[in-house]
């Protein structure tokens, strides 16, 4: 599992122009941390073979 | 006895049939509302307005007059749902002074069938959460134990409508904020196909996964009110042509040789006990009634959350993004929170969960093959703890919060398939138990065929909350 640390955080913030406080980047960590290492899972296996040709449908094909 | 036990189909009759006025009916409910007060379920009432239009709707009536299905029945909406003329706070701080002069289509519908708005629900901030612990509205309390959280977004309604405050009311569904609500507060609730109900007039969580859905306390009534507000509205690109049926035709047709589906590997062993027996219960309850209960496989639900949260993360912070950047002193911190941890995704990781979704859409479509539903419990525990809401399913064992929350609800909320929660039974406290019953695209009227039986075989359905915190005390 990769590890993020508050510089990655304000990397983000700089990126985005969020103008975050050290209190607010020290915050969010542990969220980003939680929710980034089952992003990571699923990007693992979003890109191997076999799922690289599964496209994203903007408009859902419902059934009858 | 008053009317509050009957339900929205039964009173809708007897103000039809002129048994009882609109009048004594509001009165009623409005009484209520005020008695429940502790329970932070309102951010907003209407007691002079809805007076006033009771009045004019018994006028109506007795000219022979009836607005539509809903004539004079009292509703609440979830405050993130437009109404002209009042303040749509999303629960938030930041939209608290945020009047406005036009009806969500959805409140539109319920107004031209005749039901009358007397307030708006406590929620989630910006219905980004699950525990409707509100910073700015109050924390939101549960009817059947009051150190509970009645669960979320859509917490308010689900109490409104347990707590006999209302017949019916509108909560929105992202991840599961109408059934997770409806679950622990013992109450039913759908969340319809994506596209089936216009989102116009309702403030976004995340666009790509929003509904609107009503919860009531009999599947008879939701289906009568989704009737209502279903349809295609030009004001929403999203919303689909497909003509709305009648959802209550099929209501009393039985489950003899319906298929069910049940998830192999997935919904057994990871629940609470008590929430894993009403389960299986149910499961048998629908043999008995003569439907067949089979295995299906969807394979790739390992990273069903990480594809959720990465959509369900990305879509707000992206709405939010300016306020964000201009005043983020406005939120909660827990929302600021997310809000900001959503921004940090990668456009990558959000094209890959769209594809996630795809992959998930067409197993699903494969098993629908094969079953006519898929019944799951709409969440593996009852209402938590405001103080410490940690999730246990043995005792001392905490487990995984988001895990927890959205393992079964998230399954139709990536795939834009209905779902209906409808209650299957208590746990050893009282608590209520929910079971989720998923349907194939806009096919909400086998849902409510399959949760009708269910209710017509069991009276779950009809148990109230003490509400011991209401003053004065309710009957």
């Amino acid at each position: 599992m990769k590890v993020y640390t508050p510089e990655d955080i304000e990397m983000f913030n700089k990126l985005l122009d969020l103008n975050m406080s050290e209190e607010r980047k020290k915050a969010v960590l542990p969220t980003y941390q939680d929710w980034i290492t089952r992003a990571e899972a699923m990007d693992k296996k979003m890109s191997q073979k076999g799922f690289r040709d599964i496209l994203p449908c903007n408009i859902f094909k419902h059934g009858n | 006895m008053g009317y509050k036990e009957l339900s929205l189909a039964e009173i809708a009759k007897k103000i039809k049939d002129r048994e009882v006025s609109c009048q004594e009916v509001v009165r009623e409910c409005l009484d209520v509302c005020k008695a429940i007060k502790d329970y932070n379920a309102f951010i907003s009432l209407y007691e002079e307005e809805s007076m006033k239009l009771a009045k004019a709707y018994d006028e109506m009536i007795a000219c022979g007059y009836v607005l539509g299905p809903l004539h004079g029945v009292p509703i609440v909406i979830k405050d993130n749902i437009a109404m002209a003329g009042t303040v749509t706070t999303a629960g938030s701080k930041l939209f608290k002074d945020n009047l406005t002069e036009e009806d969500a289509t959805a409140v539109k519908k319920l107004k031209g069938a005749g039901a009358i708005i007397i307030g708006k629900t406590n929620m989630h901030e910006f219905a980004w959460g699950g525990s409707t612990s509100n910073e700015h509205y109050g924390y939101a309390h549960n009817p059947w134990d009051f150190t509970k959280n009645p669960s979320g977004s859509s917490g308010g309604t689900g109490i409104a409508v347990a707590a006999r405050a209302a017949f019916g009311g509108l909560g929105t569904d992202t991840g599961g904020s109408v059934r997770l609500p409806s679950s622990v507060s013992g109450i039913t609730g759908i969340r319809p196909s994506i596209g089936r109900v216009s989102n116009y007039g309702v403030v976004p969580l995340a666009y790509s996964l929003d509904t609107v859905g009503p919860m009531c306390r009999t599947v008879e009534d939701c289906a009568i009110m989704l009737e209502v507000i279903a349809g295609h509205d030009y004001h929403d690109k999203n919303s689909q042509l497909k003509p709305v049926e009648d959802y209550t035709k099929d209501l009393n047709k039985g489950v003899k040789d319906i298929r069910i589906g049940v998830i192999k590997d997935y919904c057994f062993n990871h629940n609470q006990p008590d929430v894993e027996k009403c389960y299986v219960e149910a499961l048998k309850k629908f043999e008995e009634l003569g439907a067949v209960v089979k295995e299906i496989t969807i394979d790739n639900l390992d990273t069903l959350i990480g594809a959720i949260m990465v959509v369900d993360a990305v879509e707000p912070s992206a709405y939010h993004l300016g306020w964000l950047r201009e005043c983020p002193e406005e939120y909660a911190d827990e929302i600021r929170i997310e809000l900001e941890a959503g921004c940090f995704f990668t456009g990558t990781q959000y094209y890959q969960a769209l594809a996630y979704r795809t992959l998930i859409a067409q197993e699903l479509e494969e098993a629908f093959k094969d079953v006519d539903v898929i019944i799951t419990p709409t969440v593996p525990y009852t209402a938590l703890s405001i103080e410490n809401p940690v999730v246990e399913f043995t005792p001392g064992v905490r487990e995984d919060p988001l895990h927890a929350n959205m393992c079964y609800t998230a399954i139709p909320s990536v795939t834009g398939k209905p779902a209906l929660d409808i209650p299957a039974g208590f746990d050893s406290d009282g608590m209520p138990i929910g079971i989720m019953i998923i349907g194939d695209s806009f096919r909400e009227g086998m849902c409510f065929r399959v949760g009708n039986a269910f209710q017509q075989a069991t009276d779950y359905h009809k148990k109230a909350p003490k509400l011991d915190h209401a003053v004065p005390p309710v009957d």
